[in-house]
């Protein structure tokens, strides 16, 4: 597998959005009433932005996760897996921007994306996305030039800032690869009992998984014209299964510049109040 | 309370006790309860206690209220038994591809096995129930720990609960009868500069939140809450679906199951906010338990099916009538260590 892009995406559609979703979506545009779970800071700083939260809105999948072996002896992408990492993915952020385009939003910020698997479900895997839907107070189109919501995991202190220094986000972009990794041969073992060495065949599986993880999302930024990403997490997962097979994920905010001046104001010193281990008992 | 000796116990404490279990048995706080919040009600008690920081106690301090009293309320209970949905109209169905008219495909039903037993009819796609025993179970639970601290709130003469922290703990499954558990605590404020009515404010901001949104224009009108707890009967496309060694493919009746619980619970916590008139609410956090139940379906044959609990949590806000001005923002960098 190679291709590891967006299916074209319509405003409209409500395909995956459950019935009572539906309704609870209406009710809330209807009465102008909102939910998010933004922090008070983060959605006091939303607010501050220009922008008012709209209502909390969620996609997900449960995914059965197909079967494929690599072969004992070769470094390879497994692309069965990688495939059923970004599709369930993509499914479950699909269907959150359903959700916004529902309420009317310009984008998604606080976006979470979560992979949970049960000891009950062999092969399973939930994908959750996550995030408060938002709209522009000024009427001023914030959404991506793909037709689709901004989505952007920035907190509302990080999606502040960019915004006051002049840049905006487009849009999530990830790329995924599951690699399995050769294991060595007993000639090679041998070779290497009692001595210091580096075990290039590993290096070289870790780095081909991560370049092309790291790859793959950067086409992403570029089908949506971005600048760049900011806030990149790149995150290296085993999701059941046996200990040569990873999966490298990354994971980012793609910007695009709003106006030339990129200066945020110099900021001031302060000693904050705020205490950060609110709660925390310690000894017990 | 009868002492282990055999003999009478202290006739006035027998009868205090029994007037609290009776006071509990109807909603309300023990009798010793009751008489220490209504000294601090009346002033009669000199110092206060809260598990405010310094920092939360300056800042409340600052926007004119006076901590008075930690507050608490809790309830341990026990859930019934509800083992059979067999009965039960489901609350939805699951949509399979291209199929977009809910519930066209199957009707609810039922078929007899071989032995005569009244079995559900299985369908291509599944079904969803709500539990409806235990979801009733939890929202009761946690209503008497929040009734409580409530209660002492309003004997304690507070306006608002600060920092409330609900613990909710489940002992045993969550599937057959057991023991749930929800603890409350928080400090109960009160302002110095204006009349707030009789009926105090529970929310879960710490006290720097709870200036802010104040600074900025906001007043909290109560922790919301929501809970269903939700049964997806898998239908026989799925079971094919997943089988070992089977292609990538998503399940829909578990995927859909899940969404339509999250929907219920969110649903629950809006209609609450609704009722108090709220513009929003802030903070919220969804919490969802998946859990699979393994049991013998129709003609003996083994059946996976999904319960899933959601609970829902948030601070109902308003925006006030008068035009606040929110406060400036700075840019600052934090001279504070972080310590991580």
């Amino acid at each position: 597998m190679s291709e590891q892009a967006r299916e074209p995406y319509d405003p409209e559609s409500t395909v995956g959005i459950p019935e009572h979703g539906v309704e609870r979506l209406e009710r809330m545009k209807a009465a102008g009433f909102f939910s998010s779970d933004l922090s008070v800071n983060e959605f006091l700083l939303v607010e501050a932005a220009g922008f008012e939260p709209l209502g909390l809105v969620i996609g997900s999948s449960i995914y059965h996760v197909g079967f494929q072996v690599g072969s004992w002896y070769t470094n390879q992408e497994l692309s069965v897996l990688s495939q059923a990492m970004y599709h369930a993915r993509e499914l479950a952020m699909t269907r959150m921007e359903e959700e916004a385009d529902k309420l009317g939003a310009d984008g998604i910020v606080g976006v979470r994306l979560d992979v949970s698997r049960y000891e009950w479900g062999h092969s399973l895997a939930e994908f959750i996305a996550i995030g408060t839907a938002v709209r522009h107070r000024g009427g001023v189109l914030h959404r991506a030039p793909n037709g689709r919501p901004f989505t952007s995991d920035l907190t509302g202190q990080d999606f502040y800032t960019l915004l006051s220094a002049g840049h905006r986000p487009l849009g999530l972009v990830m790329g995924t690869c599951v690699y399995h990794i050769a294991h060595q041969g007993l000639g090679r073992w041998l070779s290497r009992i009692g001595r210091n060495t580096e075990m290039t065949n590993f290096t070289q599986a870790l780095y081909d998984a991560r370049e092309l993880a790291m790859d793959r999302m950067q086409s992403e930024a570029e089908a949506l014209q971005a600048e760049g990403i900011v806030g990149v997490q790149l995150v290296e997962g085993s999701h059941g299964w046996n200990s040569h097979v990873i999966e490298y994920f990354a994971v980012g905010t793609a910007v695009t510049p709003t106006s030339g001046d990129h200066q945020i104001p110099a900021p001031g010193f302060v000693l904050s109040l705020n205490d950060p281990h609110q709660g925390e008992i310690k000894g017990f | 309370m009868r002492s282990r000796g055999g003999g009478a116990a202290d006739p006035a404490a027998a009868t205090r006790a029994e007037a609290s279990r009776r006071a509990l048995e109807a909603g309300g706080l023990p009798i010793a309860a009751q008489e220490r919040l209504a000294a601090v009600g009346r002033g009669a008690v000199g110092a206060y206690t809260s598990d405010l920081t310094t920092n939360e106690f300056l800042l409340l301090r600052g926007a004119g209220f006076r901590p008075l009293a930690q507050l608490m309320g809790s309830c341990v209970y026990q859930t019934g038994f509800q083992y059979s949905v067999g009965t039960r109209r489901p609350m939805a169905y699951i949509r399979g591809e291209g199929q977009s008219t809910p519930g066209s495909a199957h009707s609810a039903g039922y078929e007899y096995d071989s032995l005569g037993r009244r079995v559900y009819r299985k369908a291509a796609f599944g079904q969803v129930f709500e539990l409806d025993l235990l979801s009733e179970a939890w929202r009761d639970a946690r209503g008497r720990a929040l009734s409580r601290l409530s209660q002492e709130a309003k004997l304690a003469g507070a306006d608002a609960v600060v920092g409330v922290h609900l613990r909710r703990g489940s002992h045993g499954t969550g599937w057959s009868g057991s023991l749930i558990e929800f603890i409350a605590v928080g400090t109960g404020i009160r302002s110095e500069r204006y009349d707030l009515g009789d009926e105090p404010v529970l929310s879960n901001l710490s006290g720097q939140e709870f200036a802010a949104l104040y600074r900025a224009g906001y007043w909290p009108v109560g922790l919301v809450v929501g809970t269903t707890v939700t049964y997806v009967m898998t239908g026989t496309q799925q079971k094919w679906e997943r089988r070992r060694f089977g292609p990538n493919r998503e399940l829909k009746d578990y995927t859909q199951g899940v969404q339509y619980a999250q929907r219920v619970a969110l649903s629950r916590l809006d209609n609450q906010a609704r009722a108090l008139e709220a513009s929003g609410i802030v903070g919220l956090r969804l919490d969802v338990e998946r859990e699979e139940h393994e049991h013998e379906g129709s003609f003996s044959r083994r059946q996976r099916d999904l319960v899933v609990t959601a609970h829902a949590l948030g601070t109902a806000v308003v925006r006030l009538d008068r035009e606040a001005e929110a406060p400036p923002i700075e840019l600052a960098l934090f001279l504070n260590e972080e310590r991580r």
